[in-house]
Parts: C-alpha cells; sequence; structure tokens
C-alpha cells in the first residue's frame, strides 16, 4: 500500500510539465487567469491539490492502519 | 662571483622557505571550520559571478574563446534546450547550452555533483536565508513526502516534456526566477514577473526555500539540473575506477547525527550499525557534514572505489 502512495508521488511529479503544457499551451483554451503569463500558474495549483491528495490519502491510510491494527490486537 | 652567486641561491632559499610557511599558515586558515564556510560563500559569490548578468563570466569567456554567439542571460545555461533539440539535432552544434551541459555532467561524472554544492547561487541563496529563521517554524518535507519519488518523477516528466515544445519550463525555473530577481526588480521592471513566476518564486524562496529544514526543498524536489548530476555522479561511482565521492571512516565514526541536523538536502542517515550513510540520490556534495563532523569521519576523497558504493534503493 506504502508502495503504491510513493508511486502515486512519483506520477503525480511526473505529470506536472505535461500538465503545464496542456494547460497553458495554444491549443488548451487558457487565456490565463492573471493576464499572459505563458506559464504554469495552474500547475502549481494542480500540484498543491495533488499534494493535497496524498497528504489526504496518507492520513486515511493511517487511520485505516491503526484501526486494522487495533482490531488485530483486540482478536488477538 | 661565486659569493654573489650563493648569496643569490640563500636569498632564493630563505624567500621559498617563507613562502611555504606561508602557503602552510594558509591551508591551516583555510581548514579551521569557520574558514570553510567562508570559502563556501566565496565558492557561490563565484558562481553568481560566472553565471549571472551582468557579469556573466562564463558566457564572456565561452564567446571569447570559442568564437561562439551568446546572450548574458541564465537561458544560455539552460538543460532543457539541450533535451528539446534533441529531435531536430542542434544538440549536436557546439553552443553555449550544449557545452555547458556537457561541462556540468563531466565534471559530475568524474568528481559528483560538485555544481550544486559549491557553485549554484540559487541553492545557495534559499539556504543562507533559511538560516536566518528558527528552526521551529520549519518543515521537514522529507518526512511527509517522498522526495525521492517526486524528484525522480518530476526529472523525467521535465525531460519529456522538453519534445512538446514551448518554453514552459522557464516559468518554474529558480534559475530564471533568481536572474529576474536581480537584473529586473532593481531597475523597476516589476512587470517581468509574471503570474506564474511569482508563485515560483513564494514556492522556491518561502514554501520549499525558508520555511523548510536545510533551505533546499526546490533542489530536492524540482532541480532537473541537481537530479541531472546526482544520476551521473551515482553512473561514474559505478564504473570508474577512480573517482571523487564523499566518504565515510567507519573506524571514526561514532553515530552522533550531527551530520543528519547539518545536511541541506537530508541526504544523510544513520543505518542500524550506528554509522552515518550518505544518500547519493541527494548529496549535493556542499561539506556542511564533514564541516560539522566532530570526529572528522566524512570527508571528500579522489581515489579508488572500495567496492561498490552503498546506493540507497528507493
Amino acid at each position: 500500500m506504502c508502495r503504491n502512495f510513493k508511486g502515486l508521488a512519483f506520477i503525480s511529479a511526473a505529470s506536472l510539465p505535461f500538465l503545464a503544457n496542456w494547460l497553458n499551451g495554444p491549443n488548451s483554451g487558457c487565456t490565463g487567469i492573471c493576464g499572459s503569463c505563458g506559464g504554469s500558474c495552474l500547475t502549481w495549483i494542480a500540484a498543491c491539490c495533488s499534494l493535497l491528495i496524498y497528504r489526504i490519502n496518507a492520513s486515511l491510510f493511517k487511520k485505516y492502519k491503526n484501526k486494522l491494527q487495533e482490531k488485530e490486537g483486540k482478536e488477538g | 662571483m661565486q659569493r654573489v652567486i650563493k648569496t643569490m641561491i640563500e636569498n632564493f632559499k630563505r624567500k621559498t622557505h617563507c613562502f611555504i610557511q606561508l602557503m602552510e599558515y594558509c591551508r591551516k586558515t583555510l581548514d579551521r571550520p569557520a574558514s570553510r564556510s567562508i570559502k563556501r560563500l566565496l565558492g557561490y559569490v563565484l558562481g553568481f559571478l560566472l553565471f549571472y548578468a551582468p557579469f556573466a563570466l562564463f558566457h564572456r569567456a565561452a564567446a571569447c574563446l570559442l568564437n561562439i554567439e551568446s546572450n548574458l542571460t541564465i537561458h544560455s545555461f539552460c538543460l532543457r534546450v539541450p533535451t528539446a533539440h534533441l529531435l531536430d539535432g542542434k544538440i549536436f552544434q557546439l553552443n553555449l547550452p550544449v557545452i555547458s551541459l556537457f561541462l556540468l555532467s563531466l565534471s559530475a561524472f568524474f568528481l559528483g555533483p560538485i555544481f550544486c554544492g559549491k557553485l549554484c547561487p540559487a541553492g545557495a541563496l534559499t539556504e543562507y536565508l533559511s538560516m536566518l529563521v528558527p528552526e521551529k517554524y520549519k518543515i521537514s518535507w522529507a518526512d511527509h513526502i517522498p522526495v525521492l519519488h517526486v524528484r525522480y518523477g518530476f526529472f523525467l516528466g521535465f525531460i519529456l516534456s522538453s519534445f512538446l515544445g514551448g518554453h514552459l519550463a522557464c516559468a518554474y525555473c529558480n534559475f530564471y526566477t533568481f536572474d529576474l530577481l536581480i537584473n529586473y526588480i532593481p531597475f523597476g521592471q516589476i512587470t517581468a514577473f509574471s503570474s506564474s513566476m511569482l508563485l515560483t518564486l513564494i514556492l522556491w524562496i518561502l514554501i520549499l526555500g525558508v520555511f523548510t529544514k536545510g533551505g533546499r526543498g526546490y533542489c530536492s524536489f524540482f532541480c532537473p539540473v541537481g537530479t541531472l548530476q546526482n544520476i551521473i555522479y551515482i553512473l561514474g561511482s559505478r564504473i570508474l575506477p577512480i573517482h571523487g565521492r564523499l566518504s565515510i571512516i567507519r573506524t571514526r565514526c561514532n553515530g552522533c547525527g550531527l551530520c543528519l541536523l547539518k545536511c541541506p538536502m537530508n541526504a544523510m542517515s544513520v543505518n542500524d550499525n550506528g554509522i552515518a550513510e550518505q544518500n547519493m540520490h541527494l548529496c549535493i556534495l556542499c561539506m556542511n557534514c564533514a564541516d560539522k563532523c566532530p570526529s572528522k569521519a566524512i570527508r571528500y576523497t579522489i581515489g579508488k572505489n572500495e567496492g561498490q558504493p552503498d546506493v540507497q534503493k528507493f
């Protein structure tokens, strides 16, 4: 499970430059929320979102693991 | 005549002896921890003078020596440009980005990532700024995020996305942001900072810089130049019989863990046997660990590789 989270981090990071190209490319339809940035402002927002999702998943996994351990402890 | 020659020889000997003594004094002085810190700072100043306008000594020297065209911006020293030119064949032409990349790779192959640890002023800026912030306000991102996975993932995406065209990589490049910070802000050209550059600036200086433990969060996660150098460093240590690397004297190390606290890249760890270990995927050879080591167990050596290096798995 932990390996999957690391894989998720790898894929999220790898997708960031692609996301920047896609979001800010000529065919993306992005007019720029703060002017003609020609950059990756949306990418950073996406990065923060993916980081947040990763953290939520990790904490949920931790809680799930703790519960599982408690259950196993009671049964044992 | 003979007497004159004898006197001259004696004078020369005396002067040489004085010179040797002076050199010895300089070596001892420079070997002091405080002097080593100053030496390190001077290295970053040299890096600034070499790569950043208005000085850009490296660009000027290359343009003069090789008779090639070069502008004085940091774009001339760009990893992304050669990768973007892999398909159109421009990478095989003699231009500054290709030469820079070649020199960078060559130095990393034989000596390790010395550019990051000794010269890069962009990385040093956040590291030195973070020293001004108390430790309790800093976040250790390495405890929450798998650093190596993000580092290599971003690098892979960075290289592959280069083939898609465009110059979007500049928008999240700390080298370029630093260039703007130096050459545009002082002249009142604040409009040069686009919205995305401002976000990069905030992320690089504040979130992953000043408020990160060690101050090199951006270097750890997003710097493609550093990642490339570390890959080449590992490759060199595996292939070459003689290689420059950080070596830990196992008999001297007492596992106090001071190197862990002082490493700006979180590249040090203490193994189960209580001996410090270097993570070659992250180490930038800044030698902070060696300076702070109380038992002098860490040092940089150029010598024979003793078996396979301890490259940590991830």
